[in-house]
């Protein structure tokens, strides 16, 4: 492997959470987040060997961005073994060690449909600042929007997410 | 300046404020209901977004690696032979094509290898189905398995997919596990026994467990207390599932 490749593979795998976050944000199934990730790789490869950009972290998240918005990939349907993830868990509930983790599951479940009912802007939005960690300013840059509408697009989520997973409680009991 | 809670709220937790306007409006926060409601349910939302945060599973790292590793093997190919990508044709989708031809050609080497070597018995289908599931990571079916994936978290094997389904008219489960170093096993459960496959190793006794090599892949099949396939990579896990399901 040539050193550019090598220093990519570093960078890529340096930032990989955060990317996998991302894309677990933008993509609707597991799996679809992993193929986003993978397709980002390879378009930043590419990129890389041309020239090696100044912030990796925000570069990656817009190929990552970019990426999930030329194809569909919330609509997409992808069966086989990501189907299985959830019955493992939600059968998991007769065994205390594990309850616990599967009430978490079922949360995270919620939070992240509650994200993707989100207007685009807003979910692209949480995706980037609250899933991948990246600063307004980089979210800013990213989505090509000033940084005062990224911070009002990222507030109204946060109050729908909050309002939306109170009312869900409440219906639930 | 004109009161708007949202505008300000936002600004505030986004620190997009100066340290004076910070600390005024922090004051401002504890006599204002409206701003205060705000800031606390974006804080919220906030934390419910950022609780989903997970750690990038080891598979995708893998898969990352070997994409990363793949482009470079091409770039040096392309290097040796001095061709140049034909235009519009990037190398992935050249491999695309050419990959599934290398892909057949080796699955036909795959099926006289076993057919061959097993003095002319063929591989039975449902095991030939079980290896060539195991190698694409495709799981029997999306069915939900009848019962709950077996507890091998002693190996450190996480469950990560089960799905049931038939192969050649058997009903299988198939459960789907990974260990922190990547390593992937995957168990097949059926009511009725798999056939034995051609130059299978006898482990224990005549109706005991049997083992044998189909290219990188081991596959252990027991018939009792289950009827049961362990297959993986790694023989010596292949094994040491068998072990901990107890059938060796």
């Amino acid at each position: 492997m040539e050193v550019d490749d090598r220093e990519f593979l570093e960078a890529f795998t340096e930032h990989l959470d955060r990317l996998h976050n991302l894309a677990r944000g933008l993509t609707s199934h597991r799996q679809d987040a992993e193929d986003l990730v993978s397709e980002t790789c390879l378009l930043a490869l590419r990129g890389w060997r041309r020239h090696a950009p100044d912030d990796a972290a925000a570069w990656f998240a817009t190929i990552c961005l970019n990426a999930a918005r030329s194809s569909y990939r919330r609509r997409a349907a992808r069966p086989v073994e990501v189907a299985a993830e959830d019955w493992l868990l939600d059968r998991a509930d007769d065994r205390a060690d594990t309850a616990g983790s599967a009430l978490a599951s079922l949360e995270a479940r919620r939070v992240r449909d509650a994200v993707g009912r989100l207007p685009t802007p807003q979910l692209e939005a949480i995706a980037l600042m609250d899933l991948g960690g990246y600063t307004a300013a980089q979210t800013a840059l990213i989505v090509g929007s000033p940084r005062g509408t990224v911070l009002a697009r990222v507030h109204r989520g946060r109050k729908v997410l909050a309002r939306t997973l109170a009312d869900e409680r409440e219906g639930g009991r | 300046m004109r009161h708007d809670p949202e505008r300000s709220a936002a600004h505030f937790l986004g620190g997009a404020m100066t340290g004076e306007e910070q600390q005024s409006f922090s004051g401002h926060l504890l006599r204002c209901p409206d701003c205060w409601s705000e800031v606390a349910q974006a804080r919220t939302g906030r934390s419910l977004a950022e609780s989903t945060r997970t750690s990038a599973p080891a598979a995708l790292r893998d898969r990352v690696r070997g994409l990363v590793e793949a482009e470079a093997l091409d770039e040096a190919l392309d290097a040796a032979s001095g061709t140049v990508p034909v235009a519009g044709w990037p190398r992935r989708r050249l491999a695309a094509i050419a990959l599934p031809a290398a892909a057949a050609a080796l699955a036909l080497v795959a099926v006289l290898v076993v057919v061959l070597g097993g003095r002319g018995t063929p591989e039975p289908p449902s095991l030939q189905q079980a290896v060539a599931d195991y190698s694409a990571q495709r799981l029997p079916g999306a069915q939900l398995p009848d019962q709950r994936a077996p507890d091998l978290t002693g190996l450190q094997l996480q469950p990560v997919g089960a799905g049931g389904g038939t192969y050649a008219g058997l009903d299988v489960d198939g459960f789907a596990y990974r260990d922190p170093a990547g390593r992937r096993v995957v168990l097949y459960l059926s009511d009725d026994p798999f056939p034995e496959a051609p130059g299978a190793q006898r482990l224990e006794g005549a109706d005991g467990p049997w083992i044998v090599r189909r290219g990188a892949v081991t596959v252990l099949c027991a018939r009792l207390p289950h009827a049961l396939l362990v297959v993986g990579e790694d023989a010596q896990l292949v094994r040491s599932t068998a072990s901990a399901l107890g059938v060796l």
